[in-house]
């Protein structure tokens, strides 16, 4: 299994391809949240651009272009910065990942289950239903099924 | 998004690049920011290809040393229809040309006269959150 090893001042710390995922896709997350805010302000006939946020986050408008190039590692200081920039109140749930027991600042609330249903033929559907983990060392996801129709 | 099970089964693969392949398919397949160009030079995760008529290129930039291209067109907004991954490596000198056609041949024969969404409009092809490369508004303020 591949691994990665990152060397801080004190120790080298290996980092499992799990949690390498899960850190990049949490970033994606974020990162794709605001641009949807962006995205949809950016339509509007005020016109609302990254100039704009950098001014108001006092920052290099290169850098905020950056940040939606990549998956950048903010601290939590400044997704709440930007989330006040952009006029948003972020809200933050966690999801149990074997209960699907969803838990708020506020307390676990109900679960809530969805599902979807897609018939093909002869082809591999991806859903994002669960986070597919199939790489050297972890065990085939659920996410992956095979649909086929009637000919 | 939709795949043959061949492809489907060389992007499951346990390699050890298995990480960012993954991560590259569950960002699309879940929504995420994608930053889209018809520019043939931009770097970005989904580029038009001109050569061939809507068909799109897929992006896996990592690792940078064994980058791979999936090729495939839309059958409706957001369900990519992948037909052909490539190395990138393989693709250079007139070869995207050629692969691109072989998509549109290999699309033909699945899907028959079925119409792919035209790439004209982002919008039909993209209903999630993607960010278009050369952006006019940031090209704005790019020039002061």
């Amino acid at each position: 299994m591949k691994t990665t090893t990152k060397t801080t001042k004190s120790k080298r710390v290996t980092i499992s391809p799990e949690r390498e995922y899960d850190r990049a896709l949490f970033r994606s997350e974020l990162v794709s949240l605001f641009w949807a805010v962006i995205m949809e302000r950016k339509r509007a006939p005020d016109g609302f651009t990254l100039k704009k946020l950098a001014a108001l986050l006092s920052v290099d408008k290169a850098q905020v272009s950056r940040w939606f190039n990549e998956l950048p590692n903010w601290e939590a200081n400044t997704v709440a910065d930007i989330a006040s920039a952009l006029d948003v109140n972020l809200e933050l749930i966690a999801k149990d990942r074997k209960t699907g027991r969803i838990f708020s600042p506020a307390g676990a609330r109900p679960t809530v289950t969805t599902s979807t249903h897609i018939e093909l033929k002869s082809f591999k559907v991806r859903n994002h239903a669960a986070p597919s983990r199939q790489w050297a060392g972890a065990t085939k996801s659920d996410s992956l099924k095979t649909y086929e129709i009637a000919a | 998004m939709l795949l043959p099970s061949t492809i489907n089964d060389q992007l499951c693969a346990a390699t050890p690049d298995a990480v960012t392949t993954q991560l590259v398919m569950d960002t699309y397949l879940a929504g995420h920011l994608v930053s889209v160009s018809r520019e043939r030079d931009a770097e970005v995760d989904f580029k038009l290809m001109d050569e061939v008529e809507d068909v799109w290129i897929l992006a896996f930039r990592k690792p940078r040393a064994s980058q791979r291209r999936l090729l495939g067109r839309f059958l409706a907004k957001d369900v990519f229809v992948g037909l052909g991954l490539y190395a990138r490596g393989s693709l250079y000198g007139g070869n995207y040309t050629i692969r691109g056609q072989e998509v549109i041949d290999e699309w033909q024969r699945i899907f028959g006269d079925q119409v792919p969404v035209s790439s004209t409009r982002l919008d039909d092809c993209f209903g999630h959150v993607y960010r278009v490369e050369g952006d006019e508004d940031d090209d704005e303020d790019d020039e002061e």
